[in-house]
Parts: C-alpha cells; sequence; structure tokens
C-alpha cells in the first residue's frame, strides 16, 4: 500500500495547525511516536485512528491538555502549550469527554464560558441568543443541565465551542449520541461553518460523516499518522491510479473482455455473465470502452464507476489492528 | 481572552453560583444554624447571674465561636472551608467539566485563584450570616454592648474569617493532588481533624514527655511554636479577641490578647504554602 506520512507543504500564513515529531510517552508507553500533521486555513481535517491509536491524546496534546515528551505544536504560529491562553481565544472546542456542571442551566454555562473568552454585556447576550437558535436548543436553554440528556448536553457542547466565533474548531466525535435528525443537523453545521471560512479538525468514528464533511483526512496508526492527504488523493492513490468500473449488458455476449483488452482501451477486463468489470490505467477512457462495444452489438443496461469507500481504505491502511 | 485576574473573577462568580445551589451548603448551613441556636442557648443561661452586658455579651458569642467543642462556630466555619475548596480541581476532574475549563483562554493559575476566591467568598457569606444572625440574639437576649467590646467583637470577627482561608487553601492543596474528591476529602478531613490538632499540640506532647510542668499552663516558647501551625487553633485565636483576652481550653484559662500580628503571619504563611504547592501542581500536571 503506497502511504506517507509527510505533509504537503503549504505556506506558514495558511497553516493553522502545525504538529512536528510530537511524542508523547505515558510511562513505558508511547502513545504518539512522532506525529507529524498540518492543517490549513479553511479546510475540513478528518482525524481517524483505531482506538488506542493516540487520537484522543494528540487532541489533548495541541490543545494544552498535556504536555508533550517531545515535538513541536505550533497553533495559529504560536508555539503550545505556552502560548495557549492567548491561541485557545480563536479556538472552540467539542471534546470527546466532558460534562456540565448539573445545577446551573444552559444559559448559565453559556454566560461563564463566554465571559472566559472576555465577551460581556450585550454582546455575550446576543451571542449567546446566536449559538442556541444555531444548535437549537432554545427550548431547554432555561433547564438545570443535571436534567439534560446526552443530546441536549451535546448541543450544549457545540455551542459553548462556537461562543467566541472560533476560527479553529476542534470537534472529537461530535455527532455521538445525537438522533439521526441531530446528527445530520450537525453535520450540517459543520459543512456552514466551513463555508463561513473556519477551519475545523473532526475526530469522528463514523465514517461516512468524515467523507461527507472534510476535505482532508489523516489517519493516525500507532501513534503515528501513516496517510494525510483530500479524500481524491487518497482513493487515487490506494488504487495506484486505477479506476474500476462495471459496466452492465442486456444479455450476456461472450468474448468482450479479450476485445477491450486486444484493442488496448483497458488495462484489464474480466467477464462474467451480463457484468464487465474493468481497470483504466492513466488517460484511458471509459467512454472508448463503450463506443467499441455498442460497434460489437453489445446492448448496454449501465456504466458505474466503482467508488472505494472511505471504511475500505481505512481498513486497507490500519490493518491488525482495532475497531475505528 | 480574559487577563488574570479578570478570569479568575469569572471562575470565582461561577464557583459561588455552583456552592449556592448545592445540598451540601444547605446541609451544614442548617446544622450550623442550629448548633448556633444550641450554643448561644447554653450561653445566655450559663451567664444569667452576670450583671456586666459586655461580660455577659462576648462570653456567650465567644464561648459559641470558640470554646464550644466540635459544633463551635469555628469548627464549622473551618469545616466548610475544606468542604467548598477539597473538590475544586479534582471534581472538576473527575466529572470532566475540566476540559472545557482548560480548552478557554484561562491559565490554571487563573482557574486555581478563581477557586480559592469563590471557596472562601461562600464560606465567607454564610460565616457573616451566622454571626449576624448570632449577634442579634445576644443583642436582643441581653442588650448592647459597649464601644470597646464592640471593636473587640468586629477584631475577632475578621480575624475569624481571615481564618478561613488556610482551611480553603488546604483544601485547594489537596484538590490538586488527587483525581477523585474522595480522596481529597480524606486526606484534607484527615489533617483537619487529625494531624494538624497532633502538631498543634506537639510542643505540649514534648513537655510532657519530657515532664516540664511548668509548659503546661501554655506560656512555653515550644509549645506556642506549634500552636501556630495549627489552623484552627489560630482561628480560635479570633474568639480570644472577641473574649477581650480571655480564652480557655481543656487544661485551664489563659488570659492576655493574643500576639495578632503573628497569628495573622502564621496564617499567611500557611496559604502561601497551601496555595504555593497548589500552583505548582496544576502548572505542571497533565489532565488525561
Amino acid at each position: 500500500m503506497t502511504t506517507s506520512a509527510t505533509p504537503p507543504t503549504a505556506s506558514a500564513a495558511q497553516v493553522v495547525l502545525d504538529v512536528k515529531g510530537l511524542h508523547k510517552w505515558y510511562g513505558r508507553v508511547h502513545a504518539l511516536d512522532g506525529v507529524d500533521l498540518q492543517v490549513r486555513a479553511g479546510e475540513v481535517m478528518g482525524f481517524l485512528g483505531p482506538n488506542g491509536a493516540g487520537k484522543t491524546t494528540f487532541t489533548r496534546c495541541v490543545l494544552g491538555f498535556l504536555r508533550p515528551s517531545q515535538g513541536e505544536i505550533r497553533l495559529f504560529g504560536q508555539s503550545m502549550p505556552q502560548g495557549s491562553q492567548e491561541v485557545l481565544s480563536k479556538v472552540g472546542v467539542v471534546p470527546d469527554q466532558y460534562d456540565f456542571y448539573g445545577n446551573l442551566n444552559g444559559r448559565q454555562h453559556l454566560q461563564f464560558y463566554g465571559r472566559l473568552h472576555g465577551i460581556k454585556g450585550a454582546e455575550l447576550g446576543a451571542r449567546i441568543d446566536e449559538v442556541v437558535q444555531m444548535t437549537g436548543m432554545a427550548e431547554f436553554v432555561r433547564r438545570r443541565v443535571r436534567g439534560y440528556s446526552h443530546g441536549m448536553k451535546q448541543r450544549l457542547c457545540i455551542a459553548q465551542a462556537l461562543i467566541n466565533r472560533p476560527r479553529f474548531i476542534v470537534f472529537d466525535e461530535p455527532t455521538n449520541g445525537l438522533d439521526p435528525r441531530g446528527a445530520f443537523e450537525t453535520r450540517q453545521l459543520i459543512k456552514s461553518l466551513r463555508a463561513s471560512g473556519a477551519t475545523i479538525f473532526l475526530n469522528s468514528h463514523i465514517l461516512p460523516e468524515v467523507e461527507d464533511v472534510c476535505t482532508r483526512v489523516a489517519i493516525l496508526s500507532k501513534g503515528r499518522v501513516v496517510v494525510q492527504a483530500s479524500v481524491t488523493e487518497l482513493r487515487a492513490r490506494m488504487r495506484g491510479g486505477r479506476t474500476k468500473v462495471t459496466i452492465t449488458l442486456e444479455k450476456p455476449m461472450p468474448g468482450l473482455d479479450t476485445l477491450l483488452l486486444s484493442r488496448g482501451v483497458v488495462q484489464q477486463a474480466t467477464q462474467s455473465g451480463d457484468q464487465l468489470t474493468c481497470e483504466l490505467g492513466q488517460g484511458q477512457d471509459i467512454s472508448e470502452a463503450v463506443q467499441l462495444l455498442v460497434k460489437q452489438g453489445a446492448r448496454i443496461r449501465g456504466v458505474q464507476e466503482e467508488t472505494l469507500g472511505l471504511e475500505q481504505m481505512f481498513l486497507q491502511l490500519t490493518q491488525g489492528e482495532g475497531g475505528v | 481572552m480574559t487577563a488574570g485576574p479578570e478570569g479568575a473573577w469569572v471562575v470565582a462568580r461561577k464557583e459561588m453560583a455552583e456552592h449556592v445551589r448545592t445540598k451540601r451548603l444547605l446541609i451544614i448551613g442548617i446544622l450550623f444554624l442550629l448548633a448556633l441556636i444550641l450554643g448561644l442557648w447554653i450561653g445566655i443561661e450559663v451567664t444569667k447571674g452576670q450583671t456586666n452586658v459586655n461580660d455577659r455579651f462576648v462570653f456567650i458569642l465567644g464561648f459559641y465561636f470558640g470554646l464550644f467543642p466540635l459544633i463551635s462556630g469555628i469548627s464549622f466555619t473551618s469545616a466548610l472551608g475544606i468542604m467548598m475548596s477539597g473538590d475544586a480541581i479534582a471534581g472538576e476532574w473527575k466529572d470532566r467539566t475540566l476540559f472545557l475549563l482548560l480548552s478557554k483562554p484561562i491559565s490554571r493559575s487563573s482557574v486555581l485563584a478563581g477557586k480559592v476566591i469563590g471557596a472562601f467568598l461562600s464560606v465567607l457569606g454564610v460565616f457573616t450570616l451566622v454571626f449576624l444572625l448570632g449577634f442579634g440574639i445576644v443583642l436582643v437576649a441581653v442588650g448592647a454592648p459597649g464601644g470597646s467590646t464592640f471593636g473587640d467583637i468586629m477584631a475577632g470577627f475578621v480575624l475569624v474569617a481571615i481564618g478561613i482561608l488556610p482551611f480553603v487553601a488546604l483544601g485547594i492543596f489537596t484538590s490538586t493532588l488527587f483525581r477523585s474528591p474522595t480522596g481529597s476529602f480524606l486526606v484534607a478531613f484527615g489533617a483537619w481533624f487529625l494531624v494538624l490538632p497532633i502538631l498543634g499540640n506537639l510542643g505540649f506532647f514534648i513537655r510532657l514527655i519530657q515532664r516540664d510542668s511548668n509548659a503546661l499552663g501554655g506560656d512555653d516558647g515550644l509549645v506556642k511554636f506549634f500552636h501556630h501551625l495549627d489552623p484552627r487553633w489560630l482561628m480560635e485565636q479570633g474568639a480570644t479577641v472577641m473574649l477581650g483576652g480571655r480564652s480557655f481550653n481543656l487544661f485551664g484559662g489563659v488570659e492576655g490578647q493574643p500576639n495578632i500580628p503573628l497569628v495573622v503571619l502564621a496564617m499567611a504563611l500557611q496559604i502561601v504554602f497551601y496555595l504555593g504547592l497548589s500552583f505548582w501542581i496544576i502548572n505542571r500536571r497533565d489532565y488525561a
């Protein structure tokens, strides 16, 4: 499998998060083994890895909860955790583990977190109304958090992360525990935040979700980033530049695979009943193969390009490790 | 971004808002109130024969706040100081509220400072309310004290109020040591109930072993030095001030006003010791 741990180069101005050679030991356990990762402005970076790969450790190091054993973390150009106070004013965080103060209500929480960002008075009130609207928690915002369901808490958590209009948002399993509508709305919210120019770091177990909202993905395995690329780039890399297409015929017609191969319009072809499976190399186009088949009298019912899912790619890249 | 003191004040306000809504403050407040009523009633009954209003007034109030073992105002106030601070960091860590707090632009030192201020002001609020209530009850039962007696009472009140801080600092310190509030409370209350009183009387025990009967009156230098290591003894000096320099212990009475600057210095050193260690720990710890 062709993988690369080397991030693509980007100018310093575009890079929001720049991590180089990050190591973290817990006693003898080497949780992070020289992680290199870059997140550029405006992108949604999906962060994947099997259980125990070091995703949470990495996120906590980035946010300054944990001190790196070795390596460098720069967030908005500031070294972490030394510059964390200034940097965190531009950051919103939805952590994987959190809870709220049960005796306070949702609005009191948002006031508290807003004030910690230095937002006050009428501006704070207006901003709270805005995030309450965005996260759909108007109905329960004045209720004590003690009575909240997990889904309600998740909405409050997202609301507190947005209170300061962050430029970089860390989402750690943001749809965990949400009902399908809540999960859909959260994905839409992430997309709208991306559209508004925010940079997003999404740690998710739900691979279709990552595929849906992320512009790039990084896969962490055994404490190292094994791949960092856009989903499209990753697909091309996994296939070694080949595209797989399945042509379905109206009725079986033997010898078409040999024909396509002999004319050199495909790299590989196999026929099974009414299904003709072709692999195209660089510069080959399926329309040429289709025209040739039609000339031979074949009646085509459908042509479908096979999409290599993120899940398949993930499983190939993290072979032998635990679940996501 | 919030500057250090501003951030600390935001945390302190949240702490107070939370404390006001907790059952533990309500429960201990009710117990405090019942103990106050009992203590004052005993004080009023015991001093029925006295005609001097000033003596009677300070005796009843000082008796309750300093001399009534276990349920005295000082015992309650010091215990409340630990109770409001013993889970300050450990509780946030265990409840996972710490991760949201640490993701905000506020330094760990400001978080800790806010916790100290919040716990101190919460306990001070309860203590002030109970004190004013007690003061009012004695005022109705005995009559108004004279000007200098009133001054002693206020000075004693201030000394006891400052004495809350070493207990808050102790609770904060143990809360930075543990991931669980249970461990933190066990160590803090163990220190409050056993370790610090033993330490405070170490000089006395040493003199006992040496069979030095002169030291038992409490005027010995070594005995006095060790007394200053017990924050509850320091707090009790507030009650001694209220009593116009009279204090009593299991071994008899001691006359004379305490050395207030020395008492305040001993309190300040304990606060600096516990909080210094707490700041050092919280700024170096990994929160995973």
